[in-house]
């Protein structure tokens, strides 16, 4: 690891969106955030490069931090959509945008969990399937099929509700 | 229809680009739906985010526990350098430094045990026995009585507190303080003078191919002072109990001349000097001369006052009996003389590494025997600490999977 402060720098929007679709909950996000980097913080003489990036390791420590908050809180992981949760959206965006999101939306919500946690890993966090793979512990091909049939679903899931 | 890695690549493409680049439809709605999920991801509200900018430069300080004093803090600096979690690496660590911790305490306690190996109870069997009996006329002369006084010499048991045991164990006991020598077999307490037997056993190492030529030696050694070898036995070639026995008798002045003569001819594992007061039964044969003397001489009168023939003979009689009685007392008397005018030494010779002069030679063994013996403790320590670690890592293996499924059943 170069330096932890770099690593942050590099992470903190990704780490915080992925645990944002996780939680469904801004002020849970922010504490599981914050509490995901101290973990880091604290065992970052633990890291081993052979085991991975250093970016899929942080984002492991994230998704058990999320993980335990939601047994914690007997949240779901659900999808739901919740519009105070969520970025206002600007005035001036298109109405297209704004049916196109809200198709998005509603197709994510029709995913299984899991599924929702890859597509969260891949989109939010913007890891490779490599590192995705490293997080849950699964091979990368098996990364790489799962992603393939869930983005089907997704494209499937938005045009039905288009 | 798509590979997963064309798609993964298409997606990629417009996530790294920001835009939607493909000209295939189908392309362009993955690379848009791509786009879509991205933009649903929330960014972090710049308060949030200076909070944790802040954190991160100030390395996450702790709450006031840790930060009170100088312990606290040291507490708090160990506790981020100690891993939460026991890696295999750790393990491995911890595992490793027990086993050496093991394994050097039962090697040093084993060398430790080694050196006080009681080597007095080691036996030789003898195949084949090689005589080395001889000597001059005085010494066959004093062979001759110590052989009719062997056996009761031999059962005669030492009074308590008069045993001087020298040089029991391993270590060479060449420079050890020998019990004050006793010229002449005697010594004076107040006005009596003491009449001590004294004797003394040692075991020599030498070379196998040396112990013919030491076996001599100690027969000569022997000889050099007055002295002579009451029995011997030696084995040599290629036998498993190689070695060999000696019972020495030299002049009581001798004996500590001899002792040091014969520790220069080996390795000496073990000497042992033992001294027997025989006052009493010197004083008692004395006693018991006297009286058959007085009633020698009693029945000496007797005779010339005799007045029949009768009375005579009968005398003469009595005499002849008080004659052998007397004579017999006085050979008892001298047995107990050579007995104390001559010590025995009862030499024990043995093969092994005590070559003397060769000490990188015995360093060699003793480390040999170390490694040996460090090996089969590592192997006996192996054998516990193996399905110790085995069990270990399955129920490590199997706590860290049911820990994650409980984690991940916040997700079902």
């Amino acid at each position: 690891m170069a330096s932890f402060e770099q690593l942050y720098r590099d992470t903190f929007p990704r780490v915080y969106a992925y645990v944002a679709s996780m939680l469904r909950d801004r002020v849970a996000a922010e504490d599981v955030t914050a509490q995901a980097y101290e973990r880091a913080y604290r065992k970052r003489f633990s890291y081993r490069p052979a085991r991975g990036s250093a970016e899929g390791w942080l984002f492991g420590i994230a998704r058990n931090a999320a993980l335990d908050e939601l047994r914690r809180d007997k949240r779901r992981a659900s999808l739901e959509f919740d519009p105070e949760d969520l970025g206002v959206v600007p005035a001036e965006d298109q109405a297209d945008l704004a049916l196109r999101r809200e198709t998005v939306r509603a197709a994510l919500a029709t995913l299984d969990p899991r599924d929702r946690d890859m597509v969260a890993l891949k989109f939010a966090g913007g890891l490779s399937n490599r590192e995705i793979a490293d997080v849950l512990s699964i091979s990368e091909s098996n990364v790489g099929t799962k992603l393939h049939r869930t983005i089907e679903r997704l494209r499937k899931a938005c045009h039905e509700n288009v | 229809m798509k590979t997963s890695e064309q798609i993964e690549m298409t997606i990629d493409t417009a996530l790294d680009s920001g835009r939607v680049t493909a000209s295939n439809p189908e392309e362009r709605e993955l690379q848009e739906l791509a786009l879509a999920l991205r933009a649903e991801s929330e960014a972090p509200s710049p308060e949030f985010a200076t909070r944790m900018d802040t954190m991160v430069s100030e390395g996450f300080p702790r709450p006031e526990k840790a930060a009170g004093g100088f312990v606290p803090k040291l507490v708090a600096g160990f506790d981020e350098l100690i891993p939460r979690r026991i890696t295999p690496r750790l393990a491995g660590g911890l595992a490793a430094t027990v086993l050496a911790f093991a394994v050097g305490t039962a090697t040093i306690s084993q060398s430790l045990e080694g050196d006080v190996v009681d080597t007095t109870s080691r036996e030789s069997k003898l195949t084949e026995a090689e005589p080395i009996l001889g000597g001059d006329d005085q010494a066959q002369e004093a062979l001759s009585d110590f052989q009719a006084s062997d056996s009761s010499a031999a059962t005669a048991a030492p009074e308590p507190g008069r045993l001087k045991a020298l040089g029991e164990g391993g270590a060479a006991p060449r420079d050890l303080a020998v019990v004050p020598p006793n010229p002449g077999g005697g010594e004076s307490l107040g006005a009596r003078e003491r009449k001590v037997q004294r004797s003394a056993s040692m075991t020599i190492g030498a070379p196998a191919d040396e112990l013919t030529t030491v076996g001599r030696s100690i027969a000569d050694t022997a000889r050099r002072h007055d002295g002579f070898v009451l029995s011997s036995t030696l084995t040599t070639g290629e036998a498993a109990g190689r070695g060999g026995y000696f019972d020495l008798r030299v002049p009581v002045g001798e004996l500590d001349a001899t002792i040091a003569e014969l520790s220069d001819l080996g390795e000496v594992r073990a000497l042992t000097q033992d001294e027997l007061d025989v006052t009493s039964s010197f004083e008692s044969v004395e006693d018991q001369l006297k009286a058959a003397l007085a009633e020698r001489r009693g029945l000496l009168r007797r005779l010339e006052n005799a007045a029949t023939d009768t009375e005579a003979a009968t005398i003469r009689s009595q005499l002849r009996r008080a004659n052998r009685d007397v004579d017999s007392i006085r050979a008892q008397q001298r047995q107990l003389e050579r007995q104390t005018a001559f010590a025995g030494i009862s030499v024990t010779l043995e093969k092994g590494s005590g070559e003397t002069g060769s000490a990188t030679a015995e360093a060699f063994d003793d480390a040999i025997e170390i490694l040996t013996g460090a090996l089969g403790l590592l192997i006996r320590a192996l054998a516990v600490l193996i399905p110790l670690a085995l069990v270990g890592g399955v129920a490590y293996a199997a706590g860290r999977r049911l820990r994650r499924r409980r984690r991940e059943s916040a997700l079902d």
